[in-house]
């Protein structure tokens, strides 16, 4: 597998991303959780315990009704990766011009710090059950 | 990609990056090609080929314009054979000494093969741009969709640009395209047991 390939189709796949995001995004607001269409977690349903991102369809149900409080409760984890992943997005369509913050975001401590965090998080929430 | 080069008149391919960097009598005019080209252009005018004649000794890493080299390299086949006489343009002496040294490849070579002392290669002058490391998509993977192939993805992701930043380009690359293949494999994986899960969850419903 080469190295080029996400970037060779990475307008289509972000137009292609854009367009599933609104349309999950438009589900997610009308569909209640208990109404049984979100698809459930197959890692809860075969071990009973919570995977790191259960939780998320429903946290972003209340965050497109405006809930954030809820949507934290749901689950934290989820909702501190998504200002991370929209700074990675802005680091990486800013190329070169953000060199030190680029560098820090790839170092290799704060990757692993997110894996631990991932990691931790799943350990906790089944612990104390959150 | 895949290359195609000519050594010795000679056409070879198709190769991967690594299987060039280990051709010998590789050198920055050596007739290349790869797909998307019109022509045939050198070795030395693609920049991740050319990251492999990064000499240890201030050799630049320069984009050569395609034709120039490619006309070394067929007056040197026909005076001979020799590599240093098709290079003289190149300011390429670092490159040569190491030829003359048996090791063609330079200090690129080296640290490839972890001989060379970590934290003395990074020149951006030098290097093609870095890889990239799928960070996003390895984090939404693991979150999202599959845990332990989007762990393996985010270990391969943090390999990068400590890989990068010592000078070692083709790890670096080797990180990055192993950091997208799991994540390739999380993505048909999830793929797959989506509709598994949805009849799951129709049924307990």
């Amino acid at each position: 597998m080469q190295p080029d390939f996400l970037q060779r189709y990475r307008t289509i796949l972000i137009v292609a991303g854009c367009i599933a995001a609104a349309g999950l995004g438009l589900l997610y607001l009308l569909a209640e959780p208990s109404s049984g269409l979100y698809p459930r977690c197959s890692f809860k349903m075969l071990t009973g315990l919570s995977c790191p991102g259960c939780g998320s369809q429903r946290a972003v149900h209340a965050m497109l009704a405006g809930d954030f409080r809820a949507a934290f409760a749901y689950n934290a984890l989820f909702m501190l990766e998504l200002p991370l992943l929209a700074l990675l997005a802005i680091t990486n369509l800013a190329g070169n011009r953000l060199p030190r913050l680029r560098r820090f975001l790839g170092a290799r401590f704060f990757i692993l710090t997110i894996l631990a965090t991932i990691i931790i998080w799943t350990i906790v929430r089944n612990i104390f059950d959150v | 990609m895949k290359y195609w080069i000519i050594i010795d008149s000679v056409q070879k391919g198709p190769l991967t990056l690594e299987e060039l960097s280990t051709q010998p009598g590789l050198n920055p005019s050596t007739p290349l090609w790869h797909e998307g080209l019109s022509d045939w252009t050198t070795a030395g005018a693609v920049p991740e080929v050319a990251a492999l004649f990064s000499g240890s000794d201030g050799a630049p890493y320069q984009a050569q314009q395609p034709g120039q080299g490619y006309g070394q390299a067929s007056a040197g086949n026909q005076q001979g054979g020799y590599y240093n006489q098709g290079c003289n343009s190149y300011n390429n002496q670092g490159w040569q000494q190491n030829y003359a040294q048996g090791n063609p490849y330079g200090q690129y070579n080296q640290q490839y093969y972890g001989q060379n002392p970590v934290g003395q290669g990074f020149d951006p002058n030098r290097m093609p741009p870095m890889p990239s490391n799928y960070l996003i998509w390895a984090i939404v993977m693991t979150i999202c969709c599959c845990i332990p192939t989007g762990i393996v993805s985010i270990f391969y992701a943090a390999k990068v640009s400590p890989a990068y930043y010592r000078g070692d380009y083709m790890g670096a690359l080797d990180a990055s395209s192993k950091a997208q293949l799991w994540i390739i494999i999380s993505f048909v994986a999830g793929l797959i047991w989506a509709p598994f899960s949805v009849l799951f969850s129709l049924m307990s419903a």
